[in-house]
């Protein structure tokens, strides 16, 4: 019995390490090429294995004349500012599309998607003139600005069907227990759809994360520049510093991996479980 | 503390009448049930009396203040809700401790952090935490307080909901079918717990059932509500004794109050499915009416023997009848029985819809498919209109507009 149970397992043990390794290998790559030398990776065989000695001076060689960590820190306060503005008015726009009845309810709700539904380069125009016409080039509000508005609406209809899962009798409990209006979506609301939150911060804040053509067109000032656009400033005409560029990324990534993995042990279900019997 | 009054209250949804306008006082300190099929409207008139859903027309008045523009909170009413509402991110404390924390809070308590810092510091005060251990010890919680209410069993969760309700020693409690999630051992329990309850806070309660046992035994009065319409307002006793109709009668009890359709004829009352059944029932009812009789299951008793002639008189009459179902509850049994001769023994088997029923002495042997005779004590009578169902006895009190 033991053994076919457990026999029964392994090709799902399989396709999970396979994926892993999919998804796994550029990291692996990255992490392989920013601590090889130049002659290294162009030479007849480049080695398989990351020379970790080497990585200490792969980070110096990258921040060598590079402002990495000022467009490090530009590109946390976009994603950061992205996040912040996306999940405030997300989750009141999600209340009030789940709690409320209003005439143009579901025209709002459909509206939302008009940013998804077009390719972002189409805008780029029309927002870089916007952005000309208040005086916002090179200012990185811009950025923040017109990333909350692709991810905003995404976050609305992840809350969205998060507060519908809230049973209406805990807010009238609470109004009951004297809990004023205002208060029972961060009494009562917000802790109950905090996995959602969670959810929706992960998305918004790599949103503004990764974002690069915004970046590319309405900063043109180098010490603003997002650590995307920086990055891809590296590929030259005529030469391509792999590793360095390689070694950028990776500062790139780590503070995204940390965000994430914080935010991820939020995301656990069932915590409405236990208030109303099902 | 309040004196509740229903001032022609009605509600509508749209276009659609949900309840009717409708009257009614109930004195302070009652253990007031709306009781009513489901989708009658009770739980949407508990919903008025607490604030949480809006009155179309008329006015709900607590001790000569009207409420209708009030939030529930300046209505010094608490809410224990079916499914219990609690609030699963808190502790058993926090959850008991949430009213009296709102009463403290001021506007920019309610900031995310602030929040936190105030809340301890509030929780520890002596005047919170003894509240706590006080409602909590009632409610035999004690040992919970730090548990999060998906640890907790149904009963326990409805302890809970009950001891956030009472905490902030409010003057009138609202509670919507709060016994209908459990399983019926416990019901019985905690029915007794909330009786204990009452007696002990001496306040107004108004609880919502459907359940006409529940209404009977924690009523102190009933509203009885069917299709948005207030049947009958009454004490229990009344209610079960002299129902305001047809639907009353059918509705409280159990088993529910036999209806005998027929026609009354020069002070004899004939029996429509029973050929022969005659009953003499001069001066108790007009003339030349479609009328139905209704005598409760206690008031008939079954008989194996043929009646002696001419006993049919008087406040006692014997009608044939076979026996459909005999259902044995210990102490006593129910018979279901039809009316008239045993046609055919497979029909017997398959009646089970249009029964009458007598509660006789558990002891009693009669099986289904025999004949019997069923002896009517028409001492406690009641009669009603054929169509409309109306009680046309003048004693029975109320109607559907109740004063």
């Amino acid at each position: 019995m033991r053994v076919t149970a457990r026999a029964r397992r392994i090709p799902r043990v399989v396709a999970v390490v396979v994926a892993a390794a999919i998804a796994g290998f550029p990291i692996y790559w990255m992490l392989t090429t920013a601590t090889q030398t130049p002659s290294e990776i162009f030479g007849d065989t480049q080695p398989w294995w990351p020379n970790l000695g080497r990585l200490d001076d792969a980070f110096r060689s990258a921040a060598d004349g590079i402002p990495i960590f000022r467009w490090l820190t530009n590109t946390v306060f976009v994603a950061t500012g992205t996040m912040v503005i996306s999940l405030v008015l997300a989750t009141l726009a999600a209340y009030a599309l789940s709690r409320y009845k209003f005439r143009g309810k579901g025209t709002f709700g459909a509206s939302l998607f008009a940013t998804q539904m077009l390719p972002d380069t189409l805008l780029v125009v029309p927002l870089y003139a916007t952005f000309m016409a208040f005086g916002m080039l090179n200012n990185l509000w811009s950025l923040v600005l017109s990333n909350t508005a692709f991810s905003m609406p995404v976050a609305v209809w992840i809350l969205k069907s998060a507060i519908d899962g809230v049973p209406p009798e805990i807010e009238e409990s609470a109004r009951m227990d004297g809990c004023p209006r205002y208060a029972i979506l961060p009494q009562v609301v917000l802790p109950l759809i905090a996995p959602s939150l969670a959810a929706a911060a992960v998305i918004t804040f790599f949103d503004g994360w990764n974002e690069f053509i915004f970046a590319n067109t309405f900063i043109t000032d180098r010490l603003l520049w997002p650590a995307s656009k920086g990055i891809a400033s590296f590929v030259g005409q005529y030469i391509t510093p792999l590793n360095a560029v390689m070694s950028a990324a990776l500062l790139f990534a780590v503070p995204a991996a940390i965000f994430f993995l914080m935010a991820q042990r939020k995301i656990v279900s069932g915590l409405t479980a236990g208030s109303v019997k099902g | 503390m309040p004196q509740l009054t229903f001032e022609e209250v009605s509600k509508s949804f749209g276009n659609t009448r949900v309840i009717e306008g409708f009257s009614a006082e109930v004195p302070d300190k009652e253990f007031l049930v709306l009781l009513g099929p489901s989708g009658c409207g009770k739980s949407t008139m508990l919903r008025m009396i607490a604030g949480l859903t809006d009155i179309t027309e008329g006015r709900i008045v607590f001790d000569g203040v009207d409420v209708n523009g009030l939030e529930p909170k300046e209505r010094n009413v608490a809410f224990v809700f079916q499914s219990y509402a609690l609030y699963p991110h808190m502790s058993v404390r926090g959850n008991i401790a949430f009213p009296l924390l709102m009463e403290r809070f001021s506007w920019w308590k309610h900031i995310p952090l602030v929040n936190a810092i105030a809340k301890r510091r509030l929780l520890r005060g002596p005047a919170i935490a003894g509240r706590i251990e006080y409602v909590a010890e009632m409610m035999e919680l004690s040992d919970y307080l730090d548990r999060r209410p998906k640890t907790l069993s149904g009963g326990q969760r409805q302890r809970v909901a009950v001891a956030r309700a009472l905490v902030r020693d409010p003057a009138l409690y609202l509670l919507d079918e709060p016994l209908s999630n459990l399983d019926a051992k416990l019901r019985t329990q905690m029915r007794s717990e909330i009786i204990a309850l009452y007696r002990r806070v001496e306040k107004s309660f108004v609880y919502v059932t459907h359940d006409q046992v529940e209404a009977m035994t924690m009523g102190t009065r009933i509203i009885v509500l069917n299709e948005g319409l207030v049947q009958q307002y009454g004490t229990p006793q009344e209610i079960y004794r002299n129902p305001a109709n047809a639907f009353v009668a059918r509705f409280i009890g159990s088993p529910a109050m036999n209806l005998f359709p027929g026609v009354v004829e020069a002070g004899q009352f004939r029996v429509a499915e029973a050929e022969g059944a005659v009953l003499d029932v001069s001066g108790e009812v007009a003339e030349a009416r479609d009328v139905l009789l209704g005598v409760r299951a206690e008031k008939v008793s079954i008989e194996t023997e043929p009646a002696p002639t001419g006993e049919s008189r008087g406040p006692v009459a014997r009608v044939l009848a076979r026996v459909a179902v005999v259902e044995h509850l210990g102490a006593d049994s129910v018979v279901g029985f039809k009316l008239g001769p045993v046609v055919d023994s497979t029909e017997v088997a398959a009646a089970s819809r249009d029964l009458f029923f007598a509660r006789v002495p558990g002891d009693a042997t009669v099986v289904a498919g025999d004949q019997c005779w069923v002896r009517l004590d028409l001492a406690d009578a009641r009669w009603f209109e054929a169509g409309s169902g109306r009680s046309l006895r003048s004693q029975a009190v109320g109607s559907a507009r109740v004063r």
